[in-house]
């Protein structure tokens, strides 16, 4: 026995520490058990299997970085390092970084999370913004290098490309990540002048999308003046910040056709419309057209009402000296038949069967008795074929009755 | 934020399709109906006008040391 090295307490203590410091960190995983925050804000718990359990301490310090509240029953991975409480010589694992481990546990932590926040309202419907119809600047707060980026811009290039993308690059999983997300929301809101922000990541597992989960980065949306759009992970991925977001489309590609308008089809609209003003406009100016004619025929120009007033005057004349035409020849003829007639009763032709007419000259009277004409006046002795000029030697009155 | 040319997009819109259908309904006297045809066209050239642009304008923003700042961004082809 007396060969045997025999150690103090302190020294076999030290040496176990010395031995575990060797180790560096562990890795270990285990479920939360029993577990209580001091005054100080350290966290005391137990880390436990079916087999074991270890005592575990996270000092206020570490907390920083914590992805959740620990919560007993809750499976974690956790990283530090091992050291032996020297006043009861108890393993103890001092933990410098704990985050959720496994699905199960990760969906008790969420959905912890989501009732506690939509019991709060930040999810209400009427806390929803609009997204803009037509938005000038869209700000996009996603991994530069990831995928979603390009689907994306792909899908906006397409879509709307008079849209102006201002992007923020950021980390979109592992730790703290989420810190980077809130920040480029703040900065775009406060420096890029966007009408709208997606929040984009394409697909992944529970853990990968984890960031999207956290608390501060869903107040961030909530509080954000600025509409945001979130586009994380794949169809039948969800998160918080689909829950709290203005609104949520299943993929990046979704998101460019939520976020802005088909130009092309709205061009295609616009065009339509100018031309169906364009055709009715033309309608209007054509049936206008047809009136203006219609009254065009009722009104008659005065230049044009003096030659029609010209025509009827020479139509009239043309008829009037036709009509004095008829009226002549009428006449004419019965002119004729009347001096055939007046022939037979004219003096001359009495003479002409030898009687002869005297005259009184000087105011030519016809003497019809001889009490007319005194001797030696001068009279005219008118035959059927030429005249004798005499003077009277003698007269004597006689009956008037010879008429 | 809000930016005023959005809005006016939308209402410009709104405005070309109500002209549209009053023109339509013929109830414009012909002066009206040519007025009301050049403020359409009007309205659907600055629409149209918003809409055309054959690329994407991508820009990235940036913190720097005087603060933060937007500037154009190529975005890597690999992913």
């Amino acid at each position: 026995m007396e060969d045997v090295p025999v150690l103090q307490v302190g020294e076999l203590v030290e040496r176990v520490r010395a031995t575990m410091r060797g180790w560096g960190e562990v890795w270990v995983e285990g479920e939360i058990a029993t577990l209580h925050r001091s005054r100080l804000g350290h966290l005391y718990f137990d880390l436990k299997d079916e087999t074991a359990l270890v005592r575990a301490v996270m000092f206020r310090g570490d907390q920083w970085n914590l992805e959740l509240e620990p919560t007993e029953g809750l499976l974690v991975r956790a990283r530090g390092r091992l050291d032996v409480y020297p006043d009861r010589g108890t393993l103890q694992l001092v933990v410098a970084e704990l985050a959720p481990r496994g699905d199960g546990a990760l969906r008790v932590a969420l959905e912890r999370l989501r009732v506690a926040l939509a019991a709060e309202g930040l999810f209400d419907p009427q806390h929803k913004q609009r997204l803009p119809f037509l938005p000038r600047r869209i700000g996009l707060v996603t991994s530069a290098r990831g995928a979603a980026i390009h689907d994306f811009l792909r899908a906006l290039q397409q879509r709307c490309p008079s849209v102006e993308v201002v992007v923020y690059d950021a980390r979109v999983q592992g730790d703290g990540a989420w810190r980077e997300l809130v920040r480029g929301l703040h900065l775009l809101e406060a420096h890029a002048d966007v009408d709208a922000i997606v929040l984009a990541r394409g697909g992944g597992s529970l853990e990968d999308l984890w960031n999207f989960n956290r608390e501060e980065l869903v107040r961030a949306i909530f509080e954000l003046a600025t509409p945001v759009v979130s586009a994380v992970g794949h169809e039948v991925d969800w998160t918080l910040c689909d829950f709290v977001a203005d609104a949520r489309a299943a993929t990046p590609t979704a998101a460019a056709e939520l976020v802005a308008p088909d130009a092309t089809a709205l061009l295609q609209r616009i065009d339509a419309l100018e031309a169906r003003a364009a055709r009715h406009l033309r309608g209007q100016l054509r049936e206008l057209g047809h009136r203006l004619a219609a009254l065009r025929r009722g009104l008659v120009h005065p230049a044009q009402r003096l030659g029609e007033l010209r025509r009827r005057i020479e139509a009239l004349r043309a008829r009037l000296a036709a009509a004095a035409a008829r009226l002549h020849e009428r006449r004419a003829a019965r002119l004729a038949a009347l001096a055939g007639r007046l022939d037979a009763l004219s003096p001359l032709a009495v003479l002409g069967r030898g009687y002869a007419l005297a005259f009184r000259e000087g105011d030519g009277r016809l003497l019809r008795s001889g009490a007319e004409a005194a001797p030696g006046d001068a009279i005219l002795v008118r035959l059927a074929r030429g005249r004798i000029r005499a003077t009277v030697r003698e007269s004597e009155g006689g009956t008037n009755g010879e008429d | 934020m809000a930016d005023e040319r959005e809005p006016r997009f939308e209402a410009s819109l709104a405005s070309l399709e109500a002209l549209v259908g009053r023109l339509e309904r013929g109830e414009l006297e012909l002066e009206a109906a040519l007025a009301a045809f050049e403020e359409g066209v009007a309205l659907a050239r600055r629409c149209s006008s918003q809409l055309e642009a054959a690329e994407l304008r991508i820009r990235k923003l940036e913190e720097t040391a005087s603060g933060p700042v937007v500037r154009d961004f190529e975005p890597e082809e690999d992913e």
